[in-house]
């Protein structure tokens, strides 16, 4: 799995080898597809409020009814906090709305850019594509 | 994790004290998450590093995920991410939130947000060690050039840390200055240059004037650990293409 990714002409010139599994965290943004955004609705399993990314997991239905497991993070709970975000704010069992940016490779991983759950819409990391940055 | 930042920024600007840096300070544009905040890695020459060959070495051996040379997350190496301090200079380079300072007539010391960590500089007339055994935060020494100007050099930091997130490197013989100007009661700047003959062909610029707010002296500081549990669950849950093995 180490190659899915467009790794970098550079990387290519410095002879890279590839690092374990447990090198993995806290990335940067080229995984993603930033020029569109995804909109799914679903129903939270999971709500990890960590570091060095809080984690939101949640399985969505897809056009022929099975049922996709999610995972998608936003920053840090510090940051969060200052967007108004908790670690109570979901629970196994909510039903959300998630605007996000995607991988890439079509792995059902993405970053939150918005959510709207329990009626409330929260601002999450980065902005939704396709709209102005937020002032 | 469910402490709150709580930042009321003073409203009104007076001079500033005498040789007094204490207080909480907010920067503006601290995360700096592309590299030093005045030598981002965004491609422009002139903020490219002026490397040695041995640093370009060095260079070549760190693979960041941030920056012009950024890569797959599957394939970094920063040091940080398996929960190593980061260390100085890093510490001022990335990640850099409120942090408080605090002053006795001997030494000032610097709480970080990030990583909980702190600095002590000294003030008491010592000399910096002159064959230092390295330390993730090295060895300080501050002196006030004028009334609103604090001057910080430090040696002795562990060249197994990177100087800021796009992964730039330093020897063991790596000296920075740190220039802290306090411009009125309620700002200060920080200005900060990295010197490092083995692996820089001269010093360079890594801050320049960065400026903080005055925040309430009842502000708590965030608790930002990295915490290999953590590290360790999000790996397994999030990190792209870990979950197709």
């Amino acid at each position: 799995m180490k190659h899915r990714f467009g790794i970098m002409t550079l990387v290519a010139a410095f002879g890279l080898i590839c690092a374990p599994v447990a090198m993995l965290a806290h990335h940067g943004a080229a995984i993603y597809d930033e020029t569109k955004a995804v909109k799914v609705t679903g129903v939270v399993t999971d709500w990890l409020w960590a570091n060095p990314h809080c984690l939101l997991e949640f399985d969505v239905k897809d056009d022929k009814g099975v049922s996709v497991h999610w995972t998608a993070e936003v920053s840090n709970p510090p940051d969060m906090v200052a967007r108004g975000w908790s670690r109570k704010m979901f629970k196994p069992g909510d039903e959300i709305t998630a605007w996000m940016i995607a991988a890439k490779n079509g792995e059902p991983v993405g970053r939150i850019a918005r959510v709207m759950v329990a009626g409330k819409t929260y601002e999450g990391m980065g902005r939704v594509p396709g709209e102005a940055a937020r002032k | 994790m469910a402490t709150s930042l709580c930042v009321s920024a003073v409203a009104q600007t007076e001079p500033a004290p005498r040789r007094d840096l204490s207080g909480h300070w907010q920067p503006m544009g601290g995360v700096q998450a592309l590299g030093a905040q005045a030598m981002p890695s965004d491609g422009k020459p002139e903020h490219e590093p002026p490397y040695t060959p041995y640093g370009l070495e060095l260079f070549s051996k760190n693979r960041p995920t941030r920056g012009i040379h950024e890569i797959a997350p599957t394939t970094e190496n920063d040091p940080s991410h398996g929960c190593d301090p980061q260390g100085f200079p890093r510490e001022n380079l990335f990640e850099l939130r409120t942090i408080q300072i605090l002053q006795t007539p001997v030494k000032t010391a610097l709480l970080y947000t990030f990583g909980k960590a702190y600095r002590i500089i000294w003030t008491d007339g010592r000399e910096l060690p002159k064959d230092p055994d390295p330390r993730w935060f090295g060895y300080s020494v501050g002196a006030w050039s004028n009334d609103t100007t604090f001057v910080v050099r430090t040696n002795g930091t562990d060249a197994r840390t990177w100087i800021d997130n796009a992964g730039r490197p330093h020897s063991e013989d790596l000296r920075t200055e740190e220039t802290f100007h306090r411009v009125d009661r309620d700002h200060l700047e920080l200005s900060m240059t990295i010197d490092d003959p083995k692996v820089y062909t001269r010093p360079w610029v890594a801050l320049d004037k960065l400026r903080f707010t005055s925040v309430a002296p009842t502000t708590e500081l965030s608790e930002m650990l990295c915490s290999p549990s953590e590290i360790e669950i999000y790996n397994q849950k999030y990190a792209p293409g870990a979950r197709q093995k």
